[in-house]
């Protein structure tokens, strides 16, 4: 039995890095960030090693004029690599998201698994959200898939909440946490933990 | 248009060649013949067809005089008569099904009050070549209210004057009409042009519904680049139907501009891609009023080293509020050698807008295949069952004799691909 070796890391702020995962081992990213970086940030992992995986949930909510500029891209170089990346936003003010997601399974990486996910929410007209997951793959015997949504809160759900004797803004709050913290019980408690501590909606996204 | 096709020139020689999607690089525009008469199909022989165009022609089971006019040696001479009966219960409503060359001739001032507003020479640099050298490709109007019941094939049209590397087809759907336009045909289509560049621009009026369907097999020779655009008034639908078999690189997006309330697009598309082929294929969707709807459908398959690529764009404006838009899009591989990419963009620009996308690649699972094994199917037939029922939700929306030789060709692809 191969001792599984396992790599955490957590994100506040979205940043340049890059990741190579040997065999065997596990790379594990959790990311809250509410204060968006000034440039477009590449994130990339390097899926080296075979049995190599990488986890990551990463959560932004974004207001005033943020801009939030993520590239992702995985490669998978070896088999049975596997890579799960799920990712949430909120956009209030004149906020915007660009996300690119680039999964890229190599030739020789057989029986790979790749997932990508990004779901945005917009909260107010001005609000932007754009994304572009991509898969690339060059063999046969993988499993591969994304998915990616936009949508605005849910009136029901919002018109739910307020019975309960919540203001409107009280609702929206707790409704937009609900949303962002959708895929964190994905993450080993610590990392968990972390996303919680450091979850702060901004100020206007609070007072919607 | 004498101007037109000029200053469309001018625009062709400026213009890049696009550094995305597949590798044109292998087209050499100075050999290529930009207008070959109508008449000089004919002088070519039977004989000289490859015998594996013949083969396939054989298997599906296409006519004898069909077979000659597909593999362009010779013209069909009894659908002549089908045309003419056709045409004259079209005239009786309205309907005006010309070759754009006759259109041009007819109603100047109809052509010429759409011809190049919707793809302009401007647009990309294949649609300025085919602004500036242009010839063949049909023309279709239907008058207000009119629904034309029977689809308009290019087929039945064809046949008097050959169908031209540049196609220029032009359709006006007035308002409240309905018309079905097919191209095209599953039968390998045999051409020494290594160039196909057509454009193709809709007009779908308030009320209306016009479904465009495509069924290209060219020759694997052929570099098939596409401009296909079309614009949705006011509760107008408009139906992209597009399948993709053949041809050496295909380069093709079906755009819909929705710019009325209300207005509907729906893009349904199916690319097979085998050895050495490349089908870059996907659709636009540009949500620009209140209320629009769009769905993009799209299956893909690649083997023996083929490649194919979704390649989508949709786009919602600001003005358009509450856009509902679903992407679907799947791909099946059938062995090692083979690629599939996925490139999806959305852009939101309006927080009312719900839109949705998914995508998932895999090969053919072990497991249905065993489970027909295990019914007695053979390795080969259990995975052509599976590839046709992969393909089954868009071969489905065909008319009934497009869709059954498609299916006969999926199968014949299939052969031979496993094991």
């Amino acid at each position: 039995m191969v001792k599984a070796r396992i790599k955490t890391v957590f994100f506040s702020r979205f940043r340049n890095a890059s990741y190579t995962v040997g065999r065997n081992e596990t790379l594990i990213i959790g990311a809250y960030v509410s204060r968006a970086a000034k440039r477009a940030a590449e994130l990339s992992i390097d899926l080296a090693g075979d049995g190599g995986r990488v986890l990551m949930c990463y959560a932004y909510s974004g207001c005033g004029t943020d801009v939030h500029a993520l590239r992702i891209s995985v490669t998978h170089r070896a088999p049975r690599t596997v890579a799960n990346i799920f990712g949430r936003g909120a956009l209030s003010g004149n906020a915007s998201s660009t996300i690119l997601g680039i999964a890229r399974i190599e030739k020789n990486a057989q029986q790979a698994d790749t997932y990508f996910s990004h779901h945005a929410l917009l909260l107010s007209d001005a609000a932007r959200a754009s994304a572009t997951p991509s898969l690339e793959i060059e063999t046969d015997d993988v499993l591969a898939g994304h998915a990616a949504s936009t949508a605005p809160l849910d009136q029901d759900s919002l018109a739910y909440v307020r019975t309960r004797g919540m203001s409107e803004s009280a609702a929206t709050a707790v409704l937009v946490n609900g949303f962002l913290s959708h895929d964190v019980n994905r993450l080993p408690n610590e990392l968990a933990n972390r996303f919680y501590r450091s979850f702060r909606l901004c100020k206007s996204l609070e007072n919607t | 248009m004498l101007e037109k096709r000029m200053a469309a020139l001018q625009v062709f020689y400026t213009k890049p060649l696009p550094t995305w999607g597949g590798d044109v690089s292998g087209i050499d525009f100075d050999t290529i013949y930009y207008y070959v008469k109508p008449t000089k199909g004919g002088a070519k022989r039977w004989e000289d067809v490859p015998p594996s165009i013949k083969e396939t022609f054989e298997k599906i089971g296409i006519p004898e005089a069909e077979r000659k006019y597909l593999a362009g040696v010779g013209s069909q001479f009894e659908s002549e008569v089908v045309y003419h009966s056709l045409q004259e219960e079209l005239q009786k409503q309205g309907v005006i099904f010309l070759g754009m060359d006759d259109a041009l001739r007819m109603h100047p001032a109809i052509v010429r009050k759409y011809f190049g507003t919707l793809v302009p020479a401007s647009d990309n640099k294949f649609a300025a070549l085919n602004t500036a050298v242009w010839s063949g490709g049909s023309f279709i109007y239907v008058p207000r209210g009119v629904h034309v019941a029977l689809p308009l094939q290019a087929y039945f049209r064809i046949n008097r004057q050959s169908m031209g590397q540049f196609e220029r087809t032009l359709i006006v759907a007035e308002e409240g009409s309905s018309v079905h336009y097919v191209e095209g045909c599953s039968a390998p289509q045999y051409t020494t042009d290594s160039l196909h560049s057509a454009v193709v621009e809709i007009f779908v009026k308030k009320g209306a519904k016009v479904q465009y369907t495509t069924i290209q097999n060219w020759s694997d020779n052929v570099y098939n680049l596409v401009t296909k655009r079309a614009s949705a008034d006011q509760d107008a639908r408009m139906i992209w139907l597009d399948c993709n078999i053949g041809s050496k690189l295909t380069m093709k997006y079906p755009s819909i501009i929705l710019r009325g309330r209300n207005a509907r697009g729906e893009i349904q598309s199916l690319a097979v891609a085998g050895s050495g082929q490349h089908q870059d294929a996907g659709g636009k969707v540009i949500h620009a009023a209140p209320d629009t709807s769009s769905t993009i459908v799209s299956r893909s398959i690649s083997r023996d080293g083929g490649r194919t690529s979704y390649r989508g764009l949709v786009r919602v404006g600001k003005t358009a509020r509450n856009a509902t838009v679903r992407v679907v899009c799947d791909a099946l591989i059938l062995d090692p050698s083979s690629r599939s990419d996925t490139y999806p963009t959305m852009i939101v620009n309006d927080a009312s807008a719900k839109v949705a996308h998914e995508a998932t690649v895999a090969k053919i699972s072990e497991e249905a295949l065993q489970y027909l094994q295990a019914r007695g199917f053979s390795a080969e037939h259990a995975s052509s069952l599976i590839v046709n029922g992969f393909a089954e939700p868009i071969v489905q929306q065909l008319p009934m004799e497009y869709a059954v030789e498609l299916r006969r060709l999926l199968e014949l692809e299939m052969t031979g691909s496993v094991g």
